[in-house]
This record gives C-alpha cells, sequence and structure tokens, in this order.
C-alpha cells in the first residue's frame, strides 16, 4: 500500500466510507428491521394434552424509548390490540386465478405462500403523542393452530380483563392475558372438542366476575343430538350448522357453560332454512352478543347458518340461510342461561317477496344494549337488510323490535353519488356510547352490482346516530320507519335517531369500509393513568370481513376521531409506520415475527397495561 | 500517391459497427430474456415448485432473477477489468478505468438493492461493493490483484449458490474460467489494434494525402499513435511515459493489406496502407513508450519472463516485430483457450451431473436451452480465441476478442439464470412411476404415468375441465371440480402410446384428468395431443410386465395419490423411499384400528342405525366387516336406506364416497336425513370427496392443521398444480420422511364454513367457491378434531 497514491488512498477510504454508510444508513425492507426482537413463548397444556402458546414479539427498543418519552410528559402507553390472521393462498387464490387462467407456474407461485404463517395478536402503539404512534410494537403469535380465522373479541375491555378471541375455522376460543402489555400471555384455551354442541365462535361478552359468555353460531361439531351442560338435548345438523350455543368460558379458558340457542319448539320453517334440514326448524345461530347484567338479561342476534354447498354453481343460496331473528335470554343463574324470546324483527317499507335477501330484517349481525341504569332497550342491525332495530326492553317475555333506521339516510352522506345505500350495505358493528346518547355503526358498503348489473355500489365508513331521544322514550317510543321519505331522511317520529357525524373510509372505493370497530374507553387521567370513560371520542375500525367470502377489504386499521359536535373525522396522525399513509396497513411484508407477509385484522380493543390503568 | 479516403472506409466500419452490435444485442438479450421470461413466478416445472415449495422461501421474481444476471455479470467485467489492468501494471488503455468504474458501479448498486430488498446481509453488501468498488480505484496500482480476487470469489460463490457439493465446485470453476476468458478478452479488446499483428493491418496507415481515416474506435489510433497529437509534443497524453513520435513518409510495400517497411531495421512502422502507397510511419524513440509496447510486455509478463523492451530496440522492419508479437500474444491466446475450456467443460459438467437428463429435455425446455447456452457461449469464446491465433483471425483479432467477452458474459449470464429455472425431470425408469412436466402449446401440464409397465398404465394430467368419464367428446366440461384451483386443461386431450389416442377424463372423487393407456414394451414416448398441438412424454416401460395393481381400477386416482405423497417426499424431503402399493389392496391396521373406534363412538352416541356403503375392494370388504361386528356390538341395526335418524357410514373408495355423499346431501336439502351424522373412512379425507357433504366425521392419525400435513399439501400442490392432498398421500409422505402419526386417532369434523354474503348472482363470481387454495384439505372449509383420542384405541 505504500506505493498507492494519497488520492487514491484518499478515494477509496471516501469510498468505504459511503458504501458502508450508505448501507447502514438505509434501511433495508427485510426481517433485519426487525432484527433485533426477542421472542418470549407463553405455553400451557390444551385439553387434549398437546401444547399451546402464544410468542410474543416485542420491539423492546420501540417501547422502552415510548415510554420514556411519554413519561417526561407524565403519560403512559396506550393500546391498540388487533386480532389478526394470516393471510395464505386460501385468501387471494380467487383473483389470481382469474386473472392468470392455464397458468401451471401462477399457481405453483401461489403455493410458495400456502404454508400458512401464524395467526397473532398486534399490538400497535395507540398514544396520541407518542413518537411511535401507529407502531406495531408487538406481535403475539397463536400456535400450533394455525388459519384459525380471527374473529371477534369482546366489544370493550376493562381494566381486570382478560380478553377473548375466537377462531371461525379453528373453533377454538383463546383467553389471553394482557395485563403486562405490550406482552400477552396466555390463559386458556378451548378446543372444538370442548365445544361439542357448537362450532364457529364469533362474539364474547365478559362479565363483572370475569368469565365470558361467547356465541358458537355454528352446530353441534357431530350432527345428531347433542346434550348441553344444563341437560337439555337438541338435535343438529353439525358443524358449521344449526343450531348454535352460548358458552361460558372462565379466564383459564374451560367450558363453564354450554346453552342451547335453540328452544325445544320449531321455528319458522321458512325463515329458518337448514342444510341438512332439521326435524325442528331453527333460526339459532347466534353471532353478536351483548349482557345487561343488572337486568339480568343478554341480548344475542342470529346472522347465518355458517356453511354453504354450492349444489348449483350458477344459483345464490338461499337468503332464508340468513336469519332474522334477535333472542333475549335470562341470565339470572350465570351457568344457566335460558332463552327467554326468540323475536322476527319486522320485514320494513322495503321489504319485498320478489328479492327477500335485501328486506329490511335480513342477516341480523350485530346488537348492542343500552348502558345506563334506567334504560332496558337494546338495538340490532342487518347486514343485507341495511337497517336498525330497537327494542324498548329486552327483559319482557315479548320485546317489540321496530326499525327505527334505514341505513340509506346514512349511506348517501358517506357516499353522496348513490341514492340507495341501505340494502345490502354490509353493516357490521353496532355499538352504543357508555352514556346511551350515540349508536355508532360500521358499514362495509355495497358492491357493485349486488342488487343489479346497474348497481354502482356503494362505498363504507363509520356514521353515529343520536338515539338519546328514542332510548329516553322508554315504551312509548314511536319510531317507526314505515315510508320512503324515512327510508331515505330518516324517521318522521320526534324520538327516531338522527345522523350526528359520518365519514368515509377509502370512500373511493365500493364495499372497501370498516367491517368492526371499537370505542377507545380509556382516557388518561391528571393522575397519568388511564381510566374508563363515558365520553369515548376515539374510534378505531378494520377494513376486514372474511377473506373467503368475497368480502376481503383492504385490511387497514384506522382511527376515527369524534368532536364535540359529534363529527367523526379520519385521524390523519394514525399512520403506518412503514408508508407514512394514515391508517395501519396490515398487508406488509414483514412483522415482529417474521416475514410472514399480509395479515387480516378483524377486531380490536384499545387496552392498556394493569399498571397503567386505574 | 493516396488513393483511399476514409468515405470509403467509414461505411465499413459502420456496417461492422452495427454488425457487431447487432450479434451483441442478439448473444445477450436472447439469453436474458428467455431468462426473464421464464424464471420468477415461471416455475413451470415440478422439481423447481418442489423446491420453492420446501424452501418456502422469497420468491425469485423477474426482478430478483434480473438483479442476480446484473450483479454477477457486473462482477464478472469488474474482476476480468482487475484482471486485465494488473496484467498491464499500471498502463491500462483509457477505456479499461471507465469499464471498471461502470461495472464495479453496478455492483456497488446492485448489491445496495439487495440489501433493500432483503436478499443480502449488511456485511454481504459491503463487501461485495467495497471489493467491486477497489478495483477501479487500484486499477493502475499493484494491489488491484486482491479486489478482484475477491470479487471474483464472490462471483463464484453467487453463482454456486444454487447448488451443492460437486455442482457448487463446477460453478466455481465455471466462474474463475469465464472471469479470466473475459479479462483476457477485455485485455485485447481495449489494446485495439495497437497490438500489431492483431490489429486490422489496413486500418493503421495514414495516407499522406489525406485526414486520418479510420473513425472505428476499435482502430483509432491511442492518444500516443495519434499524428495531430505525436506531432504536439506539449500535448503528450501519457506524460510520465515522456512519449515522443516522430513521423517519417517512407515508400512501403503492401504484403496481404499490412504495411510492410521498406528499410530494415528503421523506425518502429505502425499503419496501414494500400498497395504502392506511402504510408505514415511512427518512430517510436527509445525510453518512450506505446501501447503496442505495453501489450508486448503484458504478453511477455504471462509468459513470466522479463519482458524485451522492444521500444527501446527500433524495429524498423514491421515483419519482425509482429513476429515478435505474434509470439508474444501466444501465451495470453493459451490462457484463453484453456480458460475457455475449463469454462466450456464444467458448464457441460454441470449439465450432466443436475440436468437436465434427456435430450428432449435440452432442447424442449427453458432450462435446457439455458443451461445449453451456458455451454455453448463459453465454448464459441474459445473458438474465437483459437481463430486469433489464426493468419484470418489476426486480422479480426479485436472483433473477434470482443465477441469472445460479450459470448463468455452472457454464457455467464445464462448459468446465473439457470438458479431461478425449473428443473427438468429425470428420465424414465422401467418400474417406477413417472412424474414430469410438459409443454403442450404453451399450456404447462404436469403429467403422471404409472407403474411404468409394458400394459395398462394410469396417466393423470394436471387441470380440470376435462370430459366425464366414459365420453368420447373432445370439448371439456364447463363445471369444475370443487377443488377447482386448477387451471382449465387442454380442450380434448388425448394421450396415445402409438396403440391409439385415449381421451383424458375426469374421475369421480378425484381431481385433475386420466386416462388408461396401454403402452407396448419398446416405447419410448407418450404423445399429448390437443388439437394441432402436440408434445412428447418419454418413457420407457422396460419388458418385465407388472402385477396387476388398483391403478386400472376405480381405486387407481388414490393410489396414484399415493404415489404423488412419495414423490413429494422423495424430491421436497429428500427422501429415498420406495413407491407405495396401492392402499385399496389391504385394510391397514391403523384403520381398521380406527373404524372400529369411530363405530364404537356412533353406537356410544346414541344412533340407533347405521347405513354401511361399501364396495369390493379388498380393504373395503375387510373395512364393512369391522364396522359390522362393531355395530352388532353395540347393537346397532344396519339399514339399507336413508333415514333421518340414521348414521351414514362409508367405506369405500373415493368414486363410490363421492357418489354417495352428493346424493346424500341432496337429500339432506328435502328431508331430515342422516342426522345420525355422516361417517367416513380415514381414507376419504380428500378434498374430492368430503365436500360432497354438508358435514362428515372421520376418524384420523393426524391433523390436517398440524404443520406436517401443510407442508405436504404445499408440497404436492406445488408438485402437481391440481392435486388434491389426501390421507392416503399424507400417509404415504409419513412413511417415506420418517414422520410420525399421533399414537391414537381421534374424530374430525370436516365442513364448509362460510358465511354466505352474495348479495345477488352477481356476487357469485366472487365468492370462493369454485375457485379455491389448491393446498387446503377442505376448500373453502375446515377439519377440526371434535374429540380426544377416541376410546378403544
Amino acid at each position: 500500500m505504500r506505493n498507492m497514491s494519497l488520492r487514491r488512498k484518499l478515494l477509496l477510504g471516501a469510498l468505504a466510507v459511503g458504501v458502508v454508510g450508505g448501507v447502514v444508513a438505509v434501511p433495508a425492507t427485510s426481517d433485519t428491521a426487525y432484527a433485533d426482537i426477542q421472542a418470549v413463548r407463553s405455553t400451557l397444556t390444551g385439553a387434549d394434552g398437546k401444547d399451546y402458546w402464544v410468542e410474543n414479539h416485542v420491539d423492546t427498543d420501540a417501547v422502552d424509548s415510548t415510554r420514556e418519552a411519554l413519561a417526561d410528559q407524565g403519560r403512559r402507553p396506550e393500546y391498540l390490540v388487533v386480532w389478526a390472521g394470516d393471510e395464505n393462498v386460501a385468501d387471494t387464490v380467487v383473483p389470481d386465478v382469474k386473472n392468470l387462467p392455464g397458468s401451471l407456474a401462477n399457481t405453483t407461485e401461489k403455493v410458495r405462500n400456502a404454508l400458512p404463517g401464524p395467526d397473532f395478536m398486534a399490538v400497535v402503539d395507540a398514544t396520541q403523542g407518542s413518537p411511535t404512534y401507529g407502531k406495531v410494537v408487538n406481535t403475539a403469535t397463536v400456535g400450533p393452530l394455525v388459519e384459525n380465522e380471527p374473529h371477534h373479541m369482546q366489544y370493550s375491555w376493562r381494566k381486570g380483563d382478560k380478553i377473548y378471541a375466537g377462531g371461525l375455522y379453528s373453533a377454538a376460543t383463546y383467553v389471553f392475558d394482557v395485563s403486562k402489555l405490550p406482552a400477552l400471555s396466555l390463559s386458556g384455551i378451548s378446543l372444538p372438542s370442548q365445544t361439542l354442541c357448537g362450532s364457529v365462535p364469533d362474539a364474547y361478552w365478559v362479565l363483572n366476575d370475569g368469565t365470558a359468555y361467547g356465541t358458537y353460531m355454528g352446530g353441534p361439531v357431530v350432527p345428531g343430538p347433542c346434550t348441553y351442560t344444563n341437560g337439555e338435548v337438541r338435535t343438529g345438523n353439525g358443524f358449521a350448522g344449526t343450531p348454535g350455543a352460548v358458552v361460558r368460558f372462565g379466564p383459564d379458558g374451560k367450558n363453564l357453560v354450554e346453552a342451547p340457542a335453540a328452544t325445544t319448539t320449531a321455528e319458522d320453517p321458512k325463515q329458518c332454512l337448514n342444510m341438512p334440514s332439521l326435524g325442528k326448524p331453527s333460526c339459532a345461530n347466534p353471532h353478536g352478543i351483548q349482557v345487561r347484567e343488572d337486568l339480568n338479561a343478554m341480548v344475542t342476534s342470529d346472522y347465518a347458518e355458517p356453511r354453504t354447498i354450492i349444489l348449483d354453481p350458477v344459483k345464490a343460496p338461499s337468503p332464508y340461510l340468513r336469519r332474522p331473528t334477535v333472542r333475549t335470554w335470562d341470565i339470572s343463574d350465570l351457568n344457566h342461561p335460558k332463552v327467554k324470546a326468540v323475536s322476527y324483527l319486522p320485514e320494513g317499507p322495503r321489504s319485498s317477496a320478489t328479492d327477500p335477501l335485501h328486506n329490511e330484517n335480513r342477516a341480523v349481525m350485530e346488537t348492542t344494549v343500552t348502558n345506563l341504569p334506567g334504560h332496558k332497550g337494546a338495538f340490532a342491525m342487518t347486514m343485507q337488510g341495511g337497517a336498525i332495530f330497537y327494542t324498548p326492553d329486552i327483559t319482557s317475555d315479548n320485546p317489540v323490535w321496530k326499525e327505527v333506521f334505514d341505513n340509506t339516510a346514512a349511506m348517501k352522506l358517506i357516499d353522496p353519488a348513490v341514492a340507495n345505500g341501505g340494502p345490502s350495505d354490509n353493516g357490521g358493528w353496532l355499538q352504543t356510547s357508555p352514556d346511551d346518547t350515540k349508536l355508532y355503526h360500521a358499514v362495509i358498503g355495497r358492491k357493485p352490482g349486488a342488487l343489479g348489473k346497474d348497481d354502482p355500489g356503494t362505498a363504507g365508513g363509520v356514521f353515529t346516530l343520536d338515539i338519546s331521544q328514542l332510548v329516553d322514550a322508554g315504551d312509548g317510543f314511536d319510531c317507526s320507519i314505515e315510508t320512503k321519505d324515512e327510508i331515505e331522511n330518516g324517521g318522521a317520529g320526534a324520538d327516531c335517531p338522527s345522523v350526528l357525524g359520518h365519514v368515509a373510509i377509502n370512500p373511493g372505493s365500493k364495499a372497501s369500509g370498516p367491517h368492526w370497530g371499537a370505542l377507545d374507553n380509556l382516557e388518561i387521567g391528571d393522575d397519568g393513568f388511564y381510566h374508563e370513560t363515558d365520553q369515548p371520542r376515539r374510534i378505531a375500525t378494520a377494513n376486514y370481513f372474511v377473506a373467503r367470502t368475497g368480502l376481503d377489504g383492504d385490511h387497514r386499521v384506522c382511527i376515527v376521531d369524534e368532536a364535540d359536535d359529534g363529527s367523526l373525522a379520519l385521524d390523519e396522525g394514525f399512520r403506518d409506520e412503514n408508508s407514512g399513509q394514515p391508517c395501519i396497513n396490515f398487508n406488509r411484508k414483514s412483522w415482529p415475527h417474521g416475514a410472514f407477509g399480509n395479515a387480516k385484522p378483524h377486531s380490536m380493543l384499545f387496552v392498556a397495561a394493569d399498571d397503567d390503568i386505574k | 500517391m493516396t488513393t483511399s479516403s476514409s468515405s470509403t472506409v467509414r461505411p465499413v466500419r459502420r456496417r461492422h459497427s452495427s454488425e457487431w452490435r447487432r450479434r451483441t444485442a442478439v448473444l445477450v438479450s436472447t439469453p436474458v430474456a428467455l431468462l426473464v421470461a421464464t424464471a420468477g413466478p415461471a416455475h413451470a416445472d415440478a422439481s423447481d415448485a418442489l423446491r420453492v415449495a420446501a424452501q418456502l422461501g422469497p420468491g425469485h421474481g423477474p426482478g430478483a432473477v434480473l438483479l442476480r444476471l446484473v450483479l454477477l455479470v457486473a462482477m464478472a467485467l469488474t474482476a476480468g477489468a482487475g484482471l486485465a489492468a494488473s496484467v498491464f501494471r499500471g498502463r491500462g488503455p483509457r477505456r479499461l478505468p471507465a469499464l471498471a468504474w461502470g461495472a464495479a458501479a453496478v455492483v456497488a448498486a446492485g448489491a445496495e438493492v439487495a440489501h433493500l430488498t432483503g436478499a443480502s446481509t449488511m456485511t454481504g453488501t459491503i463487501v461485495a461493493a467495497l471489493a467491486a468498488l477497489a478495483v477501479p480505484v487500484l486499477l493502475t496500482s499493484r494491489w488491484v490483484v486482491a479486489p478482484t480476487v475477491a470479487t471474483t470469489a464472490l462471483l463464484a460463490v453467487g453463482l454456486g449458490s444454487a447448488h451443492s457439493g460437486g455442482a457448487f465446485v463446477l460453478d466455481v470453476l465455471y466462474a474463475v474460467g469465464a472471469t479470466v476468458l473475459v479479462g483476457v478478452s477485455l485485455l485485447g479488446v481495449l489494446t485495439g489494434p495497437a497490438a500489431g499483428p492483431g490489429r486490422s493491418p489496413d486500418s493503421r496507415v495514414r495516407r499522406d494525402d489525406g485526414p486520418v481515416a479510420p473513425r472505428d474506435r476499435a482502430t483509432r489510433p491511442d492518444r500516443a499513435t495519434r499524428p495531430d497529437r505525436a506531432t504536439r509534443p506539449d500535448r503528450a497524453p501519457a506524460p510520465r511515459a515522456e512519449r515522443r513520435s516522430t513521423e517519417l513518409s517512407v515508400a512501403v510495400g503492401v504484403h496481404r493489406g499490412a504495411a510492410v517497411p521498406a528499410v530494415d531495421g528503421g523506425p518502429a512502422a505502425a499503419g496501414t496502407a494500400a498497395r504502392g502507397d506511402t504510408a505514415t510511419l511512427r518512430r517510436t524513440e527509445p525510453g518512450v513508450g506505446s501501447r503496442a509496447d505495453v501489450r508486448a510486455d503484458l504478453d511477455a509478463a504471462t509468459r513470466r519472463r522479463p519482458a524485451p523492451r522492444t521500444t527501446q530496440v527500433p524495429d524498423a522492419t514491421g515483419t519482425r516485430r509482429a513476429d515478435r508479437r505474434a509470439r508474444a500474444r501466444k501465451p495470453l491466446r493459451r490462457i484463453a483457450v484453456v480458460a475457455g475450456a475449463i469454462t466450456t467443460v464444467a458448464g457441460l459438467l454441470q449439465v450432466l451431473v443436475s440436468g437436465p437428463a434427456t435430450v428432449d429435455d435440452v432442447v424442449a425446455t427453458p432450462y435446457g436451452l439455458v443451461a445449453l447456452a451456458g455451454v455453448l457461449l463459453p465454448a464459441v469464446a474459445t473458438v474465437l480465441w483459437v481463430l486469433v491465433g489464426t493468419m484470418a483471425g489476426r486480422a479480426r483479432a479485436v472483433e473477434l476478442q470482443r465477441f469472445a467477452a460479450i459470448a463468455t458474459t452472457a454464457g455467464l449470464a445464462a448459468v446465473a439464470g439457470l438458479a431461478a429455472l425449473p428443473t427438468p425431470a429425470p428420465g424414465a425408469t422401467p418400474g417406477e412411476p413417472l412424474l414430469r412436466a410438459v409443454d403442450l402449446g404453451g399450456t404447462q401440464l404436469a403429467v403422471l404415468v404409472a407403474p411404468m409397465r409394458p400394459g395398462p398404465n394410469l396417466v393423470q394430467v394436471s387441470g380440470s375441465g376435462y370430459p366425464a368419464e366414459g365420453a368420447t367428446l373432445a370439448a371439456p366440461v364447463a363445471e369444475r371440480s370443487h377443488h377447482g384451483g386448477a387451471p382449465t386443461g387442454p380442450a380434448g386431450l388425448t394421450i396415445d402410446a402409438g396403440t391409439g389416442p385415449v381421451t383424458v377424463t375426469t374421475r369421480d372423487g378425484a381431481t385433475g384428468g386420466w386416462a388408461v393407456v396401454d403402452i407396448p414394451a419398446g416405447t419410448d414416448r407418450l404423445t399429448l395431443r390437443a388439437g394441432p398441438v402436440d408434445a412428447s412424454v418419454p418413457v420407457d416401460v422396460g419388458t418385465t410386465q407388472g402385477a396387476p395393481t388398483a391403478l386400472g381400477g376405480t381405486d387407481g386416482p388414490e393410489c396414484v395419490s399415493a404415489l404423488l405423497g412419495t414423490f413429494v417426499a422423495r424430491t421436497a424431503a429428500g427422501a429415498e423411499a420406495p413407491m407405495p402399493a396401492c392402499p385399496s389392496d389391504v385394510l391397514a391396521a391403523g384403520d381398521a384400528v380406527s373404524l372400529r373406534a369411530m363405530t364404537n363412538f356412533v353406537g356410544e352416541h346414541g344412533v340407533a342405525a347405521i347405513r354401511l356403503v361399501s364396495d369390493d375392494s379388498p380393504r373395503s370388504r375387510a373395512a364393512a366387516t369391522v364396522v359390522r361386528d362393531e355395530a352388532a356390538r353395540h347393537e346397532v341395526r344396519l339399514v339399507d336406506e336413508p333415514g333421518a335418524d340414521v348414521a351414514l357410514v362409508v367405506v369405500g373408495g373415493w368414486a363410490q364416497a363421492a357418489d354417495t355423499l352428493r346424493t346424500a346431501t341432496q337429500l339432506a336439502g328435502e328431508e331430515p336425513t342422516y342426522l345420525g351424522g355422516t361417517f367416513l373412512a380415514p381414507w376419504l379425507l380428500t378434498p374430492s370427496v368430503v365436500t360432497q357433504a354438508q358435514s362428515s366425521v372421520l376418524p384420523l392419525e393426524f391433523s390436517p392443521q398440524d404443520t406436517g400435513p401443510q407442508q405436504y399439501a404445499a408440497a404436492l400442490a406445488a408438485t402437481f398444480p391440481g392435486a388434491a392432498p389426501s390421507a392416503s398421500g399424507y400417509l404415504a409422505w409419513v412413511v417415506a420422511t420418517r414422520s410420525a402419526t399421533d399414537d391414537r386417532p381421534r374424530l374430525y369434523g370436516a365442513a364448509p364454513v362460510d358465511v354466505p354474503m352474495m348479495s345477488g348472482p352477481g356476487d357469485m363470481a366472487d365468492m370462493g367457491h369454485g375457485v379455491v387454495n389448491p393446498a387446503a384439505w377442505f376448500p373453502g372449509g375446515t377439519v377440526v378434531p371434535v374429540t380426544g383420542p377416541l376410546a378403544g384405541t
């Protein structure tokens, strides 16, 4: 090297510095972005003797630095916990095969990703003002079960609660301990062999004692008669069939009670089609669930028999596989919940015999109860019907349900180009505010062509209704949607709900709005700790339903801010750590747990670690 | 008197220029286009698909393939430039640094891109970039050897990364040989015609009566020999050499276009002249170097002996000088020829070691063609260097060397691209089922032939939409199978072994197309034909008749599924296991235990009656006996007709089961039927069977959700697109891979789980039905354990 000129030495040195600096400074998009993450696994033994686990992949640097930064402001971290499934070939092959027919090679290419990755709980920093606001700080993967199709958890989280989360396809219920967030641990798991009289778990409601009720939408895992824990027997047509059940879980995932959702009497054979036919037809496929422990009442909404065999590939399945019923329960004995009433929601003014699929009462996906002691009412919504119903008293032996809002009136605000936005608007999440003044509703929107070849479809979003007068009216409320004008502009009754706020999500795309939402019921107090609030100002939403159904969404999780006047707006500060765009995109190459690619976020909760909430 | 002018020369130069550029474009673009077109997502062959599925790593998209090609080619050029510079020892031509900088910059940029896309580590990126950039930095230093060697090593490792063992060594040899060949060729190209004998003689003489004619850069005198500069000492191009030249007008004789100085022993002559012309000669003063002199030095250096200081010995006779340079070039040429031979032989050996195994595959598959290019291109380069040594070759030495460099580089790119291409299947062996890919008029098909013995052989072809069994109509049916992820097969597909075409049809309970083809001994190929297009499958059934198997019967598809399970294990998991017997030949002990336990569960479940459905295979008969005995033990009646409270138990083959379940589903839609449950034998777990039932229960010794079954299913789908996983296939995979199943069987519930979201007929197209996960055990549904280990097991 002594013969090397000084200029050459300098050039070589500069190049070396430049290369090394460039490589080090520019972050790679590979797994190395999460290279420092340590995996910590929480394992327990399931009822079948096998090990089940949740494995945390916490970005400790981000967590620690954020906690320090927040501490300087006298604040603590708040997280959004998102239950998400790994996307694999089963979810994406449909459009690809369409676009690339006859290609052996492309099939092979798709199969490269066929081995399913783990499903997981994504822990996202949801602390406003945090330097890592919107960053995924942990992915807690579950195993060994794959392709769970993560679905719902409970509707909101309170201090001390476990998180109950179900897998639609695995028929498993996971119970997570979130007291040490951002890390999770597994408290229990319920396997399908432990819930023999129900399958396809959907949603949960956590009781005051920490146990939870869960809806199992599908029938018994083995066809034939099934004996429930109360000794009653119902005959079902098998896994993912009818009738479903309500299961009470302990915080350790143990099945405390399995109660039949079907009554002992036959239900309407026309409205309650079963495949295969049952001797006693039933609409008992419970999906949504909410509880008023103070009233010893529970409400479940029947959505659909969650399986369909396509006997005729060019003919849609019967609309009567989707249910128009709501069940109110007596839970005065928590270990012996009993169906008190099966209510058929009324057909609305849009209903017709020629298109029963879009009758207002079709597919009752969700229900929500009022909360204040003086209120006994509950709401229900329909996914295909596009309407909202209300009953003032869920403790009644025969609750009276009326249609109080047609979503057409709100959808024209979300998608002004469309006048007939109610039918088949694919509504999902429905939630009352803790103070019973507002009703929040998320809608995916309608796919073009759903109502005919000229149907342009609708965009989706979130809207809020002012329900204060309706709820305060008690049993004597007079709101009822009966005319075309009421369909389009809201009910004429003085106590009818009115649109308070709305926001379109993915306004330029049809049927790309959110299926689910969650209210941020945590508020930072003057003491620096979080407390529950009855005035939530943030809503988290997720643009995903179930890929297999064709409603896949764009897999983004957004936050919507609510102003004092009730207006809604997308939180532009909640941005994806990779793209920098608003909303967290679950379609990404790498996660803290590895390069497993896109994920499907179905539901979420705002949660704070036990040490950070009072 | 001068008669020529530049105007007569330029068109020739242009023609030469455009010609070699065109040839270059063809040489380079053909293999690259072939690689990019066939690489990336186009993993059309079973073996490669297996590799991909087994590794489950990041995909070889076209971008990744292109990046690999660019990186490795740039590394070769960088190392070649370094090699050339190390021979020049600091006096390289002007274009060498430009080439070295350009290639090194590409390497650095490519390495960074690879890093950013996650394809390389930070350390690897830094090492590759620094090694490459150090070459141009140190180009005029003797230290250039170090980064040159490092870059060559990186190139060798990169090229061989797709292989291991002997194949890796061959790739290394190829890389080193190609680098040397590129370097030596660059040496020849960049030193150009100043090299004396290698130059084009008629391009070096400046006419007395006109301006300097040649504009072709390859034939243009270098700065030291340009008259306008040589006559301007104050603008000497190489100050440190203190070169000075003078031009003399001398009378020359012209021999075959070469200028021959009239005076022996005079100044060194350089230039060209037509017969009878006066050439401009350049005298080189003692102690003054020229690039030709450098070249002589280099030639001499390659002989590892002191270089004759030609510049210090004025030589007025071009003949003697040419002879000396010719002698000096010989070692360089030898090096090139040896390097080319090594490269060619390494490429050839690689083909023999890694395939393709048949001539058909060499000439008819992308891998074969590219591999062939990887052999032929360095061979061409070698021949070109041999030609350089001939009298005719000397006249076009630069051009030959340029093509040698291009051919070698293209060959290297071809070999680099092989890693992204599917490896053709091995050849046929009598008695061994054959699995391979076939290109039928642009449609890629997977084909399996078994048992590969004289006589009836069952052939499975990937794809869907074939006509129903028994049909002779050539048109495909519109209806897809339930496991319809496979693309539609060619319409009217037939297979002919020389005994007449056999129509490919569907089989109930199975996916894909099927044909039983009678293959006589001595047949060397099957012909697949669909309309005007056909393709051949090399076969070798030998002469030994095989024992009759279930392959030719209704249980043939299940038998093939078991064979595929072993194939998958062999190629994806590297297992060495014999092909299994057909599962329907005998009731396996484990299946008997499972059936007994399942029937016991039915009895314990309170079901009063069973409708047992079986067929006449040895396995089914034995299974029916097990079920009957166990049912009798529980006093469960056996009935012949469906009923509301009856349990349906199916222990027949796939075809019978699919038909039975389809009928049961239709019945159940009309009235309560089989509410006692639908119970299936373990071997009936395959999508085309279980998807026919609304819900069914099977006793299994494994969970389809576990990693092993998932790996098997994914690898199978990659191996034979459209082939569905099956319990029989998985158990064959388990045996071949020496994996394990659960100790005791459990009951599993199988059902479609799908929330019906269609809002109308228009929504049907967006449903997952009919186009589904090709690797799913239950497309559109789920299979989950619904009991613990069964009692009595």
